[in-house]
């Protein structure tokens, strides 16, 4: 010690800076060894009774889910379950929160009585208290786990998180909120979109055609309700939810749309009018040639549209005219829909080509191959 | 004499002083954007885009050169990612061994008649081939005339049918969903032009089928060395410029990229070695001549595997292309120096790959110089010396168990209970024993490249294959 004492005073100020400073890191990496080695051992105990609570829990649920499909489920043994259930959640700080992530994930692939069944044993638990207790923490991470379990298990959101998706810049938080509303809000899921000012981003739409998905068909909201919503992107989403659910009722305020000024949504237009079939609106799609000539988009969803057609008919001048185009994708295109309608139209290609100096023989190869289709 | 030494005095310490700032500030910055991206994502299913219509498509590039030992395995591995809407497209660049063969035979390929356009100059395509079984159908083989690992690249990204493209190395081991959580940011804002994935050493790893089952940490040091010094780069490094959006390396290992928008900057550039740096800059740089807002991503989830070379003279090569690249970028466009119309990248992310990613491993060698200098001439405080010396090995211990704390609270790979001890020794040892090298070879790597050396250089793998049997042999072992 005393020899430390001496090789310190003998340091000059600047050398002692240096080696306090050289103590500090080293005090702070050996801190955080000990951080990562304790982290590890907690990792390992919290997984382990994760594991096993869930081994206990899921004994419990699987004979309430069992008993309820087949209809045969006496109130006392339901007591009985649940206060098994309570007992073995009580037991650890962590059980309700383990609880709450095995009824979410059971949820996932459980639907009809039995996923009732979850909504009210997270109701008997009082499992809502813990979720809505989340929705005042000052973590938005925590905000949206408990918007998550309330939505997921099909209980309420509290009117002030209404408020809070208009106040909330963070994106996460709001999109978590508007899906919430989609998920409880059963008889009018988009009630939110009128007033909904955040950006409809491809991931949200992928989120909300799945969630859509698992809808009956017959009770889905009418989407083109929204084409003509102020924003852009809303009235995209709307369009690619009318065509993947098939709802021929927007065929009308689909042609409205041909004359849109935002070219993708006149390209997206087309797209569902053709996903949709609506070929007695041709006239209407082909005279977007005209005016959008030079736009890759439009002009491959035209050709892919009179493709559907199936067969030769009077529109058949606009592919034509196309096999002319400066693009090269949309030149390939028209090939290959005149490749695949017939006899007739291979003539017409074969024809074209040859006026046009042998310029698409490539292309022709290339829509013949059939392991390019 | 003495005014000389003290300003050199100062300007060193000046510089390290600064250096020593920046690595704690972006350490900081990463942990905090390291948080935020896993806060963001922990309810995030990522099999809602496998099964979505709206999933955008990928094609998959792949160069391939010389790859026979281990090209079927590798392009069965990509083959079955998790993704339903890409296209798996291996450029064969002019091999000189039977990597083709071996791709027709084991995939059942002939050749067909694809039409494409040609927007970007490469050397001629000799062949396109598709295989006969629908079990293969997303794989297209391409054969073409050796011309480098860009010019293979730019076939790829003619030929390819898809809106973004990944461009890969063949011979990495893909996490089955990293497309699916590379495709995310992507969806998530539209502004996103490319995002760029961690890579891991898949070194001792072990390796069935094409896939990672098991992560070890490697057995041999020097990948040890590397594995530390990656988990430093990609999770401290990288994510905090993803913060700063001023990212400008997304590694040639593994990254997507808008189709439209790497075309029309034109593609990689095959005239330097930094081929994947190089095209960020540009595709940034364009963004910025044009005013279009846009975002470069970063993922921090282990998504890419690679082989580290596990022997000095690889590892040589290879860290001397890397200084030739990195060179090679910063003089292509000196421009960006300083330059505020380049915003962030211009000011900040530019000027710190000058000063502290090229310039580094030279003012290290000649401050050694100038310390063997005043070795000579009798010059030296010893007592000063050994306390800086202190002071700088203690921060490079402490820099780098703050990086296995981010790797310890994100994503946990090395579960070994012994890995922590094992890596805190690496941290201990690796300033004397593989920091020097390392700098050494950048120094080799700049010096290359004013002698006008051009070559890539042979880049020798020992493959997962070894890997694997020492995994076989062990369970029948204990069978």
């Amino acid at each position: 010690m005393n020899a430390s004492l001496t090789i310190w005073t003998e340091l000059d100020a600047v050398e002692q800076f240096f080696v306090t400073l050289a103590a500090i890191f080293f005090v702070c990496a050996v801190a955080l060894i000990f951080f990562l080695i304790g982290s590890r051992l907690i990792k390992t105990y919290r997984s382990k009774t994760e594991t096993r609570l869930q081994t206990i829990f899921q004994q419990s649920l699987n004979s309430l889910i069992i008993h309820t499909s087949t209809d045969r489920l006496p109130s006392s043994s339901y007591q009985f379950h649940l206060n098994e259930l309570r007992k073995a959640m009580n037991a650890y700080p962590c059980g309700r929160q383990v609880m709450i992530n095995l009824l979410i994930k059971l949820k996932k692939s459980l639907s009809g009585t039995s996923s009732k069944m979850l909504d009210t044993i997270y109701l008997h638990l009082d499992l809502p208290t813990v979720s809505k207790k989340k929705l005042k923490a000052t973590s938005w991470k925590i905000q949206v786990q408990g918007i998550r379990e309330l939505s997921e298990m099909n209980y309420y959101l509290p009117k002030r998180m209404n408020a809070l998706i208009a106040r909330t810049k963070n994106e996460t938080l709001r999109e978590e909120i508007f899906m919430a509303h989609v998920r409880l809000n059963k008889k009018n899921p988009l009630a939110l979109l009128d007033r909904y000012d955040g950006a409809i981003t491809p991931w949200m739409r992928i989120n909300l055609h799945r969630f859509f998905s698992q809808y009956d068909g017959r009770t889905l909201p009418d989407f083109s309700r929204w084409f003509e919503h102020p924003r852009e992107d809303v009235v995209m989403f709307c369009m690619s939810m009318a065509r993947q659910f098939k709802q021929f009722n927007a065929v009308p305020a689909l042609v409205k749309l041909l004359s849109h000024k935002n070219p993708m949504i006149v390209a997206s237009a087309i797209r569902s009018l053709s996903d949709l079939e609506a070929f007695h609106v041709v006239d209407q799609v082909v005279a977007q040639a005209q005016i959008h000539w030079s736009n890759e988009r439009i002009s491959l969803r035209i050709i892919r549209f009179i493709a559907r057609l199936g067969h030769l008919d009077a529109h058949t001048y606009a592919i034509e005219k196309y096999l002319e185009h400066k693009n090269f994708k949309v030149r390939l295109a028209a090939v290959k829909t005149l490749t695949s309608m017939g006899e007739n139209a291979q003539k017409q290609l074969t024809l074209r080509n040859k006026l046009m100096g042998n310029r698409l023989t490539l292309m022709i190869g290339h829509a013949s191959e059939p392991l390019l289709t | 004499m003495s005014v000389f030494y003290f300003i050199v005095h100062v300007l060193i310490f000046i510089y390290g002083v600064s250096i020593a700032l920046w690595y704690f500030f972006l350490a900081i910055l990463s942990m905090i954007e390291m948080r935020g991206y896993l806060n963001r994502n922990f309810f995030v299913d990522y099999n809602y885009i496998l099964s979505s219509p709206f999933a955008p498509g990928i094609t998959l590039i792949a160069p391939a050169y010389n790859e026979g030992l281990t090209i079927i395995d590798n392009v069965k591995s990509l083959l079955s990612i998790r993704y339903n809407n890409y296209e798996v497209m291996i450029v064969n660049d002019g091999s000189t061994d039977d990597s083709l063969a071996k791709l027709i035979v084991a995939f059942n390929l002939v050749e067909v008649s694809y039409a494409y356009e040609q927007k970007l100059p490469t050397k001629p395509v000799r062949g396109v081939y598709k295989s006969k079984n629908r079990a293969f159908s997303r794989l297209i083989v391409v054969d073409k005339a050796n011309g480098g690992k860009a010019d293979a690249l730019n076939v790829g990204l003619n030929l390819a049918s898809e809106s973004l493209v990944a461009c890969i190395d063949v011979d990495c081991i893909i996490e089955p969903d990293a497309l699916l959580k590379m495709v995310k940011p992507f969806l998530q804002d539209t502004k996103v032009i490319a995002s760029g994935g961690v890579v891991r050493i898949a070194n001792s790893c072990v390796v069935e089928d094409g896939r990672l089952v098991e992560v070890k940490l490697p057995e041999n040091w020097l990948a040890r060395f590397q594995t530390l010094e990656y988990i430093r780069a990609f999770l401290l490094g990288r994510m905090a410029w993803s913060r700063l959006n001023g990212l400008l390396l997304i590694s040639g290992a593994f990254g997507l990229f808008k189709k439209e928008i790497a075309l029309s900057v034109g593609g990689y550039n095959t005239a330097t070695v930094g081929e994947d740096m190089e095209l960020v800059v540009r595709m940034r740089r364009r963004m910025h001549e044009n005013q279009i807002p846009y975002k470069v991503a970063y993922i921090p989830d282990p998504l890419c595997w690679t082989e580290a070379p596990a022997s000095a003279k690889v590892l040589g090569r290879q860290r001397n292309r890397w200084a030739r690249g990195t060179l090679e970028t910063l003089m292509l466009h000196r421009k960006l120096f300083f330059n505020p119309r380049y915003g962030l990248m211009g000011m900040v992310s530019y000027p710190f790959w000058v000063f502290y990613e090229w310039l580094s491993p030279i003012i290290e060698f000649c401050g050694l110089i100038f310390f063997a200098f005043l070795v000579v001439m009798g010059h030296v405080h010893w007592v000063f010396f050994i306390s800086l010396i202190l002071a700088v090995y203690g921060f490079a211990f402490f820099i780098s168990m703050f990086a296995l704390l981010a790797e310890e609270t994100s994503f946990y790979k090395y579960i070994h209970k012994k890995d922590i001890l094992k890596m805190v020794l690496v941290a201990l040892v690796e300033p004397f024993v593989f920091h020097p090298r390392v700098v050494w070879w950048s120094l080799k790597g700049n010096w290359d490249l004013l002698r006008g050396k051009k070559a890539w250089g042979e880049m020798t793998r020992q493959g997962f294959a070894q890997y694997k049997r020492i995994y076989k042999k062990e369970v029948t072992t204990v069978v």
